[in-house]
């Protein structure tokens, strides 16, 4: 079985199920096996979550939050290239 | 145009299945790309007005500096306008305008004077000589906030925290799992190997998870696990 070390060296691979179908079992059942390291996945992809969250719609800025002078300030500088 | 019909136009959009709508999107941008192209006014304008506030909320979120986040604005503008030659369609315009916009953010960054960063040394992973893990948890989350915190103060707080972190782990953070950048996408946008933007992702989200600690708890009201 992989130590929890091990397991951690693999942790990014494995939350993006990028391991091969081996690596993939042996961190899985780690994870069943372990009880620190699966309230660390869980914490971890609570922090993971909640970060995503944070940023929902990232880009959904709100119109206003761009200045009216900036955008001028933008269209001008095009001109006078 | 009167009231009740807008509201009519309003509900038919709705109504209307995504791939009609996606379709619109498409061809909307097409007549931008081909505007800006034969470099109209109108053209650049609309794309200001309509891409400004992505683009200034990416300058915001990477620049953390109101003055620094205008100028890269007015960059990414120019940029996209003088390169819209090499604007190949292989992902949606918005996606390639964002691209340019998180290229520019990254450009300013490099620029800035290198400033002394925090450790995070004390959030991290750490194992015994057996290679088990040893309990490194957040002594704050003993005594974690009472206060129930609603959404907005939950992605306040989130988003402090991730303003919080060293730069080149805030930027690995940002790329990765807010812009949605696969790993090896952001190890060339970063210029570093896929090994190393592997590790600085893992550990900005330790840090990340340990500063958190103490409102991890909360997340059940808010977040789909």
């Amino acid at each position: 079985m992989l130590t929890c070390k091990e397991f951690d060296e693999f942790m990014v691979d494995y939350l993006d199920g990028g391991l091969p179908i081996w690596q993939k079992y042996m961190c899985w059942l780690h994870v069943k096996m372990c009880r620190e390291c699966a309230y660390f996945v869980q914490q971890y992809r609570r922090a993971i979550a909640l970060e995503k969250s944070a940023f929902d719609c990232p880009d959904d800025a709100v119109p206003e939050s761009v200045p009216e002078e900036l955008v001028k300030a933008a269209l001008t500088r095009r001109k006078n290239m | 145009m009167p009231r009740g019909q807008e509201i009519t136009d309003t509900a038919e959009f709705f109504e209307r299945s995504a791939s009609e709508r996606q379709q619109c999107t498409d061809d909307a941008e097409a007549m931008l790309v081909h505007s800006l192209r034969k470099s109209e006014d109108s053209g650049y304008e609309t794309l200001v007005r309509s891409y400004g506030p992505q683009v200034m909320a990416i300058a915001r979120r990477y620049l953390r500096s109101e003055v620094d986040a205008a100028d890269c604005f007015q960059d990414t503008f120019i940029a996209v306008y003088q390169s819209i030659e090499r604007f190949q369609q292989r992902s949606s315009f918005r996606q390639w305008v964002r691209g340019v916009a998180v290229k520019q953010c990254l450009m300013r960054l490099r620029r800035r004077p290198r400033q002394r960063q925090e450790s995070i040394e004390h959030t991290l992973p750490m194992f015994d000589d057996r290679g088990s893990r040893v309990d490194v948890s957040n002594p704050r989350q003993k005594s974690a906030i009472d206060e129930l915190l609603d959404a907005e103060k939950m992605r306040a707080v989130v988003r402090e925290s991730i303003d919080k972190l060293p730069e080149d782990y805030r930027l690995v953070l940002l790329l990765r799992d807010i812009d949605g950048y696969s790993t090896s996408e952001a190890a060339t946008i970063l210029g570093i190997k896929l090994s190393a933007t592997k590790t600085r992702l893992h550990r900005a989200r330790s840090a990340l998870k340990y500063i958190l600690e103490p409102i991890l708890g909360q997340t059940g009201c808010y977040v789909d696990m």
